[in-house]
């Protein structure tokens, strides 16, 4: 009982270490920052979608030297090759002349890795990422490479600059655990954000949490048990973003092709669990659940012909969905 | 952690759950209670408006019949449970516990739990432990239970406010009235008498009602005086015709060959009186001498009769007579079948008068009863109304009875209605087992139908070649396969099969063909 108690309470400190590491260079984005946190805590992988300048290559670059992990970083272009990402075979040649191919690794093999401007890339090289996303492996020829624990993907995309890009493939998509959109600065933290980056010295952070330490997290958030009745809510809410469904919402019918899959239902519970830990809470309650519906959802609703013309939000019809849903039946 | 410190966790999450289940159902019974006043005042409406409240005995039943649905239903929303989840959301949201109790009777439930549960269970305990069930779920009356009171007493207030409540009532009486001793005596015995008199009063109020609506049909005692006139001239000219019959009787008496035919009259049988004079109509048809016949017409001659009623049979005796003078048999015994018609329509008539004198006696006793049950409507109406009902009723149907007979001026509408519908005399009922004929037989030859088979024509040896090819011609259109291919499947199909390296090979193989004709021709053209 009360090694749960410090276990939850180790947590609850190592995150708040995290969190206010990052805060000496990241002005505000406190939900952006936690939302990271909890795809790295959960095996998740994380989508950052924002117009330029609003730091999303920051916040990565600031979170990887918090973790004091292996990071990389892939600028993707459209002549990027999947080669590029994953590795390849090159010849190499012994003291005695005989050549053999040697396997040369590429930028995935790290623990953070940061896929700047995803979209920007050819499906193909995008298709690259697949495997090592959701398998933790790389298969090179006949030879599988797997991955250093913990490897956590983050991927950021522009939304406005889309001429000659290549939108994510729904099934891509669909590995991401959040997708969380980066809001413009509020006019407070960009005075404070002038105060940092305008001077000579800009802040510095240092790691606070090694390797083994994220994985003891890792294990911990698992662990955290959820009710049958909260599961049956986030369920309800999956299913509602399905059309023509019977749970599904009005507006769904009218807005979406495609709703979640069961994987939006993994991310809604995994990052309850987080929400929870957070909350020094040692179950799931609905308001975690609905704490994380959002970025969990928002990117694995495909809008049909009718949504696309509108330009509907996907935040909108989740809205009235959480609205509408009712809560854990009693 | 150990067994026992779970289940004391467990027993004080579901034993403060429980107390919040059973303050729930009080309050749901509550609310039930609640709505039941308001069907209360609805029911009480609804007796006012429909005239229910007016009648005691209807009222009770009515309010005595609701108290039972109401308490029942109150004694089954307080009962029912619908187990401990509902008791445990409503915690959660009313202690905002953000579902910890939900949670922990989840993982109660589980056959087995992990240690974070068991930890869960035990946080959730110390939760519970500090809640106050009274507070999460506190046992009151809602608003609108006063409200419905209020309405419903108002309601039964009104309902039963009585006039003459207020009336000036004189000293002495109201001391008598509110004499304790008297009043408790006299309350005794008014409450004994109390149900069985507004019993009756009740009943001799609806039988008014129905005698009086009886009474108020004009029609029905028209009908009646009609009836009884009828009635009674009918009988005056059926006694007339009794006695003529009579007297005609007696005066054939006389004549020895008429003795049966005298004897008919006599005992005014006026049918077998017909069916005689018939007989004697054939007789004439057969006389074979003249003199036979001379000797019947004497004797009805010589019968001497003097009936005024009876002067057309009479006349056409005379006219048989007559006939017989000119010896035309046939037309002396049509006058002959002609008396005895005469003779059966009276005997019809006299029938019909019978009948109407019958139903004319029952009219009588009819018309007594109801007087009876009139006079004594005054006095005792509830026991003369059943009787004075029959009696317009059966007055009724006799007048139109009555009615059709007059109008149609049909005698055997009048035949008494024992007599029955006809009957099937073949049944086992008939009294006559039924005579079965010879069995008919059906000859039946069924012919072969006859197929008219197509006429050929003989081939002439000549054309048979030429036949068998006309008919091998096919006669189905069909159109060329090519068509009907696409575009991709001509270019697949027309697609060259030669592979590239032959190419050379085919081209050279062409090329020397095409010089060796070449040269041929040339040399050809030289020559």
């Amino acid at each position: 009982m009360i090694e749960i108690e410090k276990e939850i309470d180790r947590f609850h400190k190592q995150y708040q270490s995290v969190q206010s590491e990052m805060g000496r260079a990241i002005v505000g984005n406190q939900e952006i920052v936690g939302g990271i946190l909890s795809c790295l805590l959960t095996r998740g992988h994380v989508l950052l979608e924002g117009v330029p300048g609003l730091g999303k290559t920051k916040i990565v670059q600031t979170l990887a030297n918090v973790l004091n992990l292996k990071f990389n970083r892939i600028q993707f272009t459209p002549d990027l090759m999947p080669g590029d990402i994953i590795g390849t075979n090159v010849v190499r040649e012994t003291e005695d002349g005989e050549k053999y191919l040697d396997f040369q690794p590429g930028p995935i093999f790290c623990n953070l890795m940061l896929a700047d401007e995803v979209n920007r890339a050819t499906p193909k090289s995008q298709s690259a990422l697949l495997e090592a996303m959701q398998e933790k492996s790389v298969s090179v020829g006949k030879i599988t490479h797997k991955l250093e624990e913990p490897f956590f993907v983050m991927a950021t995309q522009n939304p406005i600059e889309l001429e000659g890009t290549y939108p994510l493939p729904e099934a891509q998509m669909d590995r991401f655990l959040f997708k969380l959109k980066i809001v413009y600065p509020t006019s407070d933290e960009m005075h404070e954000i002038m105060n940092r980056t305008t001077q000579v010295e800009e802040p510095q952070v240092k790691a606070v949490l090694e390797q083994g330490e994220v994985l003891e997290m890792r294990k911990t958030v698992l662990s955290v048990p959820i009710a049958k009745s909260i599961q049956d809510y986030a369920i309800r809410l999956t299913l509602a973003t399905h059309p023509n469904a019977p749970q599904s919402h009005p507006l769904t019918n009218k807005y979406v092709r495609f709703g979640a899959s069961p994987r939006g239902t993994q991310a809604l519970v995994l990052g309850g669990k987080v929400q929870a830990l957070l909350n020094d809470r040692a179950h799931v309650s609905a308001e975690d659940i609905r704490a994380v519906a959002y970025p969990a959802l928002r990117h694995r609703m495909l809008l049909n012909f009718e949504g696309e013309a509108e330009h509907v939000d996907t935040d909108v019809i989740l809205k009235e969905i959480l609205k509408d849903t009712a809560g854990p039946r009693e | 952690m150990n067994e026992s410190t779970s289940a004391t966790d467990q027993n004080l999450i579901l034993g403060f759950l429980a107390s919040v289940d059973r303050r729930l159902r009080v309050n749901e019974a509550l609310e039930g209670l609640t709505l039941g006043l308001w069907a209360l005042s609805g029911l009480l409406l609804a007796s006012w408006l429909f005239g229910v409240w007016e009648r005691p005995a209807p009222r009770a039943g009515l309010l005595l019949v609701y108290g039972v649905v109401l308490a029942g239903f109150v004694a089954w929303s307080f009962t029912r449970r619908k187990g401990l989840k509902a008791p445990a959301g409503v915690a959660d949201a009313r202690s905002d516990s953000k579902d910890a109790l939900k949670s922990s009777l989840d993982f109660i439930g589980l056959p087995e739990r992990t240690r974070w549960m068991d930890f869960q269970i035990h946080r959730t305990a110390g939760l519970a432990q500090g809640l106050s069930a009274a507070e999460i779920a506190p046992t009151f009356l809602p608003k609108p239970f006063f409200y419905s009171t209020a309405l419903a007493v108002g309601l039964a207030a009104l309902l039963s406010w009585n006039p003459a409540w207020l009336q000036e009532v004189d000293a002495t009486t109201w001391f008598s009235a509110n004499d304790p001793m008297s009043a408790e005596s006299a309350s005794a015995e008014e409450y004994g008498a109390l149900p069985q008199e507004e019993e009756r009063l009740q009943e001799l109020d609806e039988a008014r009602e129905a005698l009086k609506r009886e009474l108020e049909m004009p029609e029905t005692l028209r009908d009646l005086q009609a009836a009884k006139d009828a009635l009674a001239a009918s009988r005056l000219e059926m006694e007339q015709l009794a006695m003529d019959l009579e007297n005609l009787g007696a005066e054939l008496e006389s004549t020895p060959a008429l003795g049966d035919l005298a004897e008919a009259m006599k005992s005014k049988d006026a049918e077998k009186a017909a069916e005689l004079l018939r007989s004697l109509a054939e007789k004439l048809k057969n006389a074979q001498t003249s003199e036979e016949l001379q000797a019947l017409l004497e004797s009805l001659k010589d019968a001497n009769v003097q009936q005024g009623d009876l002067a057309d049979l009479l006349e056409k005796l005379d006219k048989a007579q007559g006939n017989m003078s000119e010896e035309s048999l046939a037309e002396m015994a049509e006058a002959l079948m002609d008396a005895a018609n005469q003779l059966e329509s009276m005997s019809e008539q006299m029938a019909a008068d019978q009948a109407l004198e019958a139903m004319g006696e029952e009219m009588q006793s009819l018309q007594a009863a109801m007087g009876q049950q009139q006079a004594a409507g005054q006095q005792q109406p509830g026991q003369q109304q059943q009787a004075g009902g029959q009696a317009t009723q059966s007055a009724g149907m006799m007048s139109s009875q009555l009615q059709m007979a007059q109008f149609q001026g049909d005698p055997s509408s009048a035949v008494p209605v024992d007599a029955g519908p006809a009957g099937d005399a073949t049944g086992p009922g008939g009294g006559q087992e039924p005579v079965l004929g010879e069995a008919t037989t059906l000859d039946v030859q069924l012919e072969m139908e006859l197929l008219k088979t197509q006429e050929r024509d003989e081939p002439i040896p000549e054309e048979i070649f030429e036949r068998l090819s006309r008919q091998e011609k096919s006669t189905l259109n069909y159109e060329a396969l090519s068509q009907r291919g696409s575009y991709a499947e001509d270019s697949a199909l027309g697609h060259e099969s030669i592979p590239w390296i032959y190419r050379s090979l085919v081209k050279q193989y062409f090329l020397s063909i095409v010089s060796k004709s070449e040269a041929k021709s040339e040399s050809g053209s030289e020559k």
